[in-house]
């Protein structure tokens, strides 16, 4: 399985996490991962492989959902050192539109006193704009001026009325980042309101 | 192989190892997707005193990149001496550019103080935290404090506010007034004057908070509410400086320092030391506007 | 003007660092080498190496000399060092029953296997001061060694062989509490996250390894005076070398060196009430790096005061005791005190003079009516 040698653990890493906390802080903002010669398996796109490389060490678990779940898996492992983990119990959970939403039921929502124990969702999406065609999300709370519209293809509204619900127990909840194939990322933290449709 | 090197030299990025600087941006995550709730971090020991600055560190050498123009100011001031031993210190372990203005800056490092020209999306902004729990004066152990936390069980706080009411006429806190973050946890700011709290609220910027001897992060992303405690009828109100002005430019609307002269008299002077300079060269400004400023004759 | 007000913040501090540095060396007399610190000062470098929580015994001279003697600074200076090295491992578990013994005691019983060795104790010197220590020379040092080779007598040599431990006697007699619940069981590692509370025995443990001796001592203190229920004996007190091994990659266990250390076993007794009603044994454990028979002795007592928080005495108090006998950080944060404090201050001032104000209008008033 690929060790991309071209990443650079310092610079690269700080580079990223820099456009992802950009995105975290201001949910539903659309960010531009820089280029990069990535070799990542199908199922995961090169935003993902990079959000995962910026934040993934042995230090933490993931797991995978979908058909490639074991190629990912294994190039997660090779790249990042992160532990393979059962999804009721990992902190990263990598996926892509065709995930049962039910899975998010199973995840990690952290607890009162240590919320932030919630997993964290990367989701392949196939496309993500702030107008235009899918699925338009209103989003709004800690980190959007007034509204902020999200579109995203590739995803059924189940996923994110079922997000909404686990989110609605605030503090405990899960944190997501969007990916699009075209290096694009975006994040709606458990924080967010989102208005589905 | 092992390698055997005595007395190595160099060190990585940012000095801490990227193992750290990893939690850290993981945290930090979480910390802004729970705007207000401070995240336990393992904070290992930097060379500064803890106490003295080691939060802010943590934050800054995780996100600081090559391309940033690093600020850093102590009590208003880049010239204050542990803003200068640790302006040193990054600077030596990252090589960026350090500058004293504050329009110029990308990543701006704070003890006890918001700056008085407003703050970009573009920028960053951490915060030196000594104690990191607001609940701490009324509740000393951690595990119950966490507790009333989770719970949103804030009863013991608004007690101890309305007791200093009774015994003093108003709520006599200072520096570091508490504040509830998105309407839900209550957060310490860190002990900056009441004077820049309401800059918090619905902000530009991303607020990053650093405590490292107590070892938490925590957040306040931009557009977000931020309220000081208050009750109906008695209600949060920032220094007022009784009509005094600043004696080098005669600006009255911002944060002054009451300095005693040798001879024992009293003058006031901008606290902000690149808010006075630019004050003084006349050169352009854009400070902070909220609901408290205007009120201020 | 104050110091923050004029720039030249820079200048200041850089000059500081001149005069340290002057005050350190101003006499010109002959520099200390590290070696020299690292084998007359051991006791020191004990501390520091303890306190740091890094087994580097030359490191830790080269602190103490950097830091002109001060412990705390030295033990700072390690603790900073640590963050630039890589962890590439968690060694094995250590076998104490494995110490090349340098001193073994027991005040629980009168005689132990391998019998009461006092070692390299100051214990039952007088506390007289030395003078002839001042004339010290190195022909002194050779003679005095040399004497000393002659006193071993060769032919009452015995083969190295490590003892067994009065705890694993009073364990087959089954007077010993098991160790089988979570509290004991929970391994955590304190320098890769914070201590959450209430914390298992292993954090407890971990961080009073690293403590401050005199912040152990004055709680263990307090605990045997009347502040405290925890008045143990001591079971077992062994100072000597203990084996260090890693697993590596291949997962074959490998030998990588030796380190000193202090151990303590307290023999108490267990909390009894309706479920656990017979006495048992209980043990308060205390382990630190090099020779530190007070801060071992007093981490048992401590290990043990900790399990009975009810009591309510500061030494039972977990928190307290965990929190405020860390070193580096109560010594950072006692310090900070002395960074500028204006704005924090003058903050404040504005709602005093209110007060006052208030306060003095009332009175008026109740003076007019």
């Amino acid at each position: 399985m690929h060790k991309e040698i071209l990443y650079d653990d310092v610079f690269d890493a700080q580079q990223h996490y820099r456009l992802l906390l950009d995105c975290m802080a201001r949910p539903g903002k659309i960010n531009m991962m820089p280029e990069m010669e990535l070799m990542m398996p199908e199922g995961i796109h090169a935003a993902g492989a990079l959000v995962a490389f910026a934040l993934l060490n042995a230090d933490v678990s993931f797991y995978v959902e979908g058909e490639a779940a074991y190629e990912v898996g294994r190039y997660l492992l090779v790249n990042t050192s992160a532990r393979p983990e059962a999804s009721g119990e990992a902190d990263y959970i990598f996926l892509d539109g065709s995930a049962p939403s039910e899975l998010l039921r199973q995840l990690k929502v952290g607890t009162l006193p240590y919320p932030e124990e919630g997993a964290t969702v990367i989701a392949a999406v196939e496309g993500l704009a702030n107008e235009g065609e899918g699925l338009a999300l209103g989003l709004s709370g800690p980190g959007v001026p007034g509204d902020r519209v999200l579109c995203v293809r590739g995803v059924e509204r189940a996923f994110f009325d079922v997000l909404a619900e686990i989110n609605g127990e605030f503090p405990l909840g899960i944190d997501v980042i969007l990916t699009g194939k075209d290096r694009r990322v975006t994040c709606i933290p458990r924080s967010t309101k989102i208005r589905v449709g | 192989m092992i390698e055997n090197i005595k007395y190595k030299k160099s060190y990585n990025f940012g000095f801490i190892d990227e193992s750290t600087k990893k939690e850290v941006r993981r945290k930090l995550l979480k910390a802004v997707a729970i705007p207000g709730y401070q995240v336990p971090y393992s904070s290992p020991e930097m060379p500064i005193a803890r106490g003295w600055g080691t939060g802010g560190l943590h934050i800054t050498l995780a996100l600081i990149g090559r391309n940033d123009i690093f600020k850093i100011i102590d009590q208003g001031s880049d010239a204050s001496v542990n803003a200068c031993n640790l302006r040193e210190f990054v600077q030596a372990m990252t090589g960026c550019r350090v500058t004293y203005d504050t329009t110029e800056a990308t990543l701006i490092q704070t003890r006890h103080r918001i700056t008085e020209e407003e703050l970009r999306e573009d920028q960053l902004f951490v915060f030196q935290v000594p104690q990191p729990e607001p609940l701490r004066g009324v509740e000393r152990y951690e595990y119950r404090t966490r507790q009333m936390h989770g719970e949103a069980d804030y009863a013991k706080m608004w007690v101890s506010l309305y007791e200093s009411f009774v015994r003093h006429g108003d709520i006599m806190l200072g520096a570091g007034y508490p504040v509830k973050v998105n309407g839900r946890y209550i957060m310490a700011p860190s002990p900056i004057p009441r004077w820049d709290i309401p800059n918090l609220h619905q902000a530009k910027t991303l607020y990053l908070f650093g405590a490292g001897r107590e070892k938490r992060l925590y957040a306040v992303p931009p557009h977000t509410t931020v309220e000081p405690l208050e009750f109906e009828d008695v209600k949060f109100n920032i220094e007022r400086f009784n009509g005094a002005s600043c004696s080098k430019t005669g600006y009255r609307r911002a944060f002054l320092d009451e300095l005693f002269l040798d001879d024992g008299s009293k003058t006031f002077v901008i606290n902000d030391s690149n808010f006075l300079d630019k004050m003084e060269q006349g050169d352009p400004i854009h400070q902070f506007t909220n609901p408290y400023l205007d009120q201020l004759v | 003007m104050g110091y923050v007000a004029v720039k030249g913040g820079s200048d200041a501090i850089h000059q500081a660092k001149e005069l340290v540095e002057f005050y350190r060396i101003k006499e010109q007399t002959t520099p200390v080498t590290v070696e020299q610190i690292r084998s007359q000062m051991r006791l020191a470098v004990d501390k520091v190496v303890s306190e740091g929580g890094l087994y580097a015994p030359e490191y830790g001279a080269i602190a103490l000399k950097q830091a002109e003697g001060d412990v705390f600074e030295a033990a700072f200076i390690l603790r900073a060092f640590i963050t630039t090295l890589q962890r590439r491992y968690y060694s094995e578990m250590l076998n104490t029953r494995e110490m090349f013994i340098r001193r073994k005691i027991s005040a629980s019983f009168r005689e132990i296997p391998g019998g009461q060795v006092l070692g390299p104790t100051r214990d039952y010197t007088q506390r007289i001061l030395d003078t002839a220590k001042v004339d010290e020379t190195l022909a002194d040092i050779r003679d005095f060694l040399s004497q000393f080779e002659k006193g071993i007598d060769r032919e009452r040599l015995q083969e190295v062989t490590s003892y067994g431990k009065v705890i694993d006697l009073l364990r087959a007699e089954g007077l010993l509490q098991g160790v089988g619940n979570a509290e004991d069981t929970t391994l955590k590692d304190i320098t890769r996250e914070a201590i959450k509370f209430p914390a298992p025995r292993s954090a407890r443990l971990q961080m009073m390894a690293r403590a401050e001796t005199g912040g152990l001592m004055a709680l263990g203190y307090s605990s045997l005076r009347g502040f405290g229920n925890t008045h143990p004996t001591v079971g077992e007190l062994r100072y000597g070398t203990v084996p260090v091994r890693v697993k590596d990659a291949r997962g074959r266990v490998r030998y990588i060196g030796k380190v000193e250390v202090t151990e303590a076993e307290m023999i108490t007794t267990i909390k009894t009430d309706k479920k656990n009603s017979i006495p048992y044994y209980s043990i308060g454990y205390g382990l630190c790096f090099g020779q530190n028979d007070t801060k071992a002795i007093c981490m048992g007592i401590l290990d043990r005061a900790m399990r009975s928080p009810e009591y309510g005495a500061p030494a039972n108090d977990a928190e307290f005791v965990l929190y405020h006998t860390e070193g580096i950080e109560a010594m950072g944060f006692t310090n900070h005190l002395k960074l500028p404090h204006y704005v924090t201050f003058q903050a404040g001032l504005s709602n005093v003079r209110a007060a006052v104000r208030r306060a003095n209008a009332i009175m008026e008033e109740e003076e007019l009516v």
